[in-house]
């Protein structure tokens, strides 16, 4: 998992230095609801200037493929 | 004199024989996935149900807890379920988010509240609600797998009386704690004809949902109505949309989808969620109502929404309301439709004092009305020792009905508070201006997230068992999320953890109210006897909250 990325989903929930492993779901990440999920994303967005469609994050299944996404699209991988 | 000796399941029935091609429920999923099913398909489907539950030992009068995800066979096993004469009540299903333990304990106390007999699931799920179908204690006698029931050949189908119940809904709530409404034939049947006159419904009509049905709106409104009309629904699945709201508009183009029902939270999340580049093609011309309904309406949601849609074809007259609660089967008023539903001014201070003032002042606030009542239903407002009062005096909202619910299943003591003489006394405050009803929100420190009524009493007791927080002392209530034209979860609790620790405990507390499906969304840490009690010796959510600004 990108440090980076996990560094946002932590500033932006208040986690402190909470582990966020590869398969873990957004659901069990603390505060992550449905609302506060596409803040989320507006977030990753806005950090790595990329543009992630709605239906592109709902199909993905853990942190580990949100990870995945964001590289391909930032061109990393 | 009340409805014809019609029942819903002569209605569907008669559908079926008359027009068996014509398309009744589009189901419709995100990775494109569809099901239609034509009037045929869905009766014939049904009557399977109907004769497996009976090979099943499901007897008429069972009630039966339906526990489904998104699943195009919940539709006829639900209404099979009818045509066997017992009677079925879907339940929100387990979440990867609800803890296993909480959620066993809620169903326990809601099948004992609401009476529940079998309960029909998904296999998925099994691991989860075995434990409670298998406890002495419960009143569940058995548990179901319905989609790997053998076929079955139809058997016969016994009239259903018009005066039996035919389903039970659940007031909406945390799980355990919401209370249950029998509804007879006659009263959903009577009702969704007098709703589909008050939104002038016609078989050119077409409904697009994304609503779980284990809501009213999703049940009555979105399900109900336009299956008892033969106008087809397009079933949205709760959970995807909310993650890709487009999906909604885009179903309603393809779909040419006329009517929409759903809480204002959602249009807000329309609004900001929805993006250009997700909504290529898409038009809404051909709409005649959104229905803004189950939260308090408001001003600012609509004009956000009428502008970032009019470019698709949303225009004004297209945005209306409903007052509507499940103890009323489901509406109890509805703006008329075509005329954007009404805004006032008013002057702020003196709404706090429970009187409303036309103001165009520019500190005026602006409120959106639910309209007027709907046919054999009148509303009044009453104050606190009952009197009624005049317009445009603020007061508890008071419905009569000839749709209402004859009490609460199992609760004759909450019954006896909320039913009395023929009226639902609604616990929600609001006033009457030229004819037309306003809803401001509830009297009691009920806090109204998404359209989903949450309990404070709930979330407390849960924040209060984790460790570091000082016991009963923790208050939560509503803070108004303005962006997303809704109310966002925020707690206040005592502790006496050292400032370098209070990261952890508040990680800790919103973890706990995961438990229960609540997502705190701001913790307040304060030190021991910081909160104010009330007169009744608890700490006050509303004078506690006043002072916040304190803390930070």
């Amino acid at each position: 998992m990108n440090e980076e990325l996990a560094a946002i989903i932590r500033k932006h929930l208040g986690l402190g230095n909470f582990q966020l492993p590869p398969e873990m779901q957004a659901s069990e990440v603390p505060g992550w609801d449905s609302m506060r999920h596409i803040e989320i994303l507006t977030a990753i967005e806005d950090a790595f200037g990329i543009r992630l469609k709605n239906i592109e994050v709902l199909r993905l299944k853990n942190l580990g493929e949100l990870d995945r996404l964001v590289r391909t699209k930032r061109g990393i991988e | 004199m009340a409805a014809e000796a019609d029942t819903i399941t002569d209605q569907w029935q008669s559908l079926a024989s008359s027009s068996p091609d014509r398309e009744a429920i589009v189901f419709l999923r995100a990775d494109g996935t569809e099901h239609r099913w034509t009037w045929g398909h869905l009766y014939a489907r049904a009557r399977h149900y109907a004769a497996a539950s009976e090979a099943s030992q499901i007897k008429r009068g069972d009630v039966c807890a339906l526990m489904f995800r998104h699943h195009p066979e919940l539709y006829p096993l639900y209404m099979g379920l009818m045509l066997r004469g017992a009677i079925p009540a879907i339940l929100s299903h387990p979440n990867p988010r609800l803890h296993q333990d909480k959620f066993r304990d809620g169903l326990s106390g809601m099948a004992r509240k609401s009476g529940l007999v079998h309960l029909l699931t998904e296999r998925e799920f099994a691991q989860t609600v075995t434990p409670v179908v298998e406890s002495h204690e419960t009143t569940l006698s058995s548990l179901h797998f319905p989609l790997e029931w053998p076929s079955c050949e139809p058997s016969p189908i016994t009239p259903a009386d018009s005066e039996a119940p035919c389903l039970l809904q659940h007031s909406s709530g945390t799980t355990g704690l919401q209370k249950a409404v029998m509804l007879s034939h006659a009263t959903v049947a009577d009702h969704v004809e007098r709703y589909a006159a008050a939104l002038q419904l016609t078989e050119r009509d077409r409904v697009v949902s994304w609503l779980p049905l284990y809501h009213d709106m999703g049940l009555i409104a979105a399900f109900h109505l336009p299956l008892a009309l033969g106008i087809p629904s397009v079933q949205l699945d709760p959970f995807e949309w909310v993650l890709a709201p487009e999906l909604l508009l885009q179903a309603m183009h393809r779909e040419r989808g006329t009517v929409v029902f759903q809480p204002n939270f959602a249009f807000s999340h329309l609004a900001l969620r929805a993006h250009d580049d997700e909504l290529e093609g898409v038009r809404l011309d051909h709409v005649r109502v959104f229905v803004n309904c189950s939260e308090p309406v408001r001003a600012q949601t609509h004009a956000r929404f009428e502008a970032r849609f009019a470019k698709y074809g949303v225009r004004p007259e297209m945005l209306s309301a409903c007052y509507a609660m499940a103890e009323t089967t489901f509406a109890a008023t509805q703006t008329r439709p075509g005329t954007r539903a009404t805004e006032l001014s008013v002057d702020r201070e003196a709404l706090a004092q429970g009187r409303v003032i036309p103001s165009d002042d520019e500190t005026a606030t602006t409120l959106v009305s639910s309209g007027m009542p709907i046919a054999d239903c009148t509303v009044r407002v009453i104050d606190d020792e009952g009197n009624p009062l005049d317009e445009g005096h603020i007061g508890e909202l008071v419905v009569r009905s000839r749709s209402l619910a004859l009490g609460y299943r199992n609760d004759s003591e909450r019954t006896a508070q909320r039913f009395k003489e023929g009226a639902y006394y609604t616990g929600d405050s609001g006033f009457i201006w030229n004819n037309e009803c306003y809803v401001l929100g509830r009297k009691s420190d009920l806090l109204i997230v998404a359209g989903k009524n949450l309990f404070p009493e709930d979330i407390e007791a849960v924040v209060s068992e984790v460790a570091g927080v000082l016991p009963g002392r923790v208050v939560a209530f509503g803070i108004d999320d303005e962006a997303l034209g809704t109310q966002q979860v925020a707690i206040i609790a005592e502790t006496e953890v050292a400032k370098e620790a209070h990261i952890a405990l508040e990680l800790a507390i919103k973890q706990a109210a995961l438990a229960i499906d609540v997502a705190i969304r701001q913790v307040f840490l304060a030190p021991p006897r910081w909160l104010i009690k009330s007169s009744a010796g608890k700490p006050s959510r509303s004078a506690n909250r006043q002072r916040i600004g304190e803390l930070k």
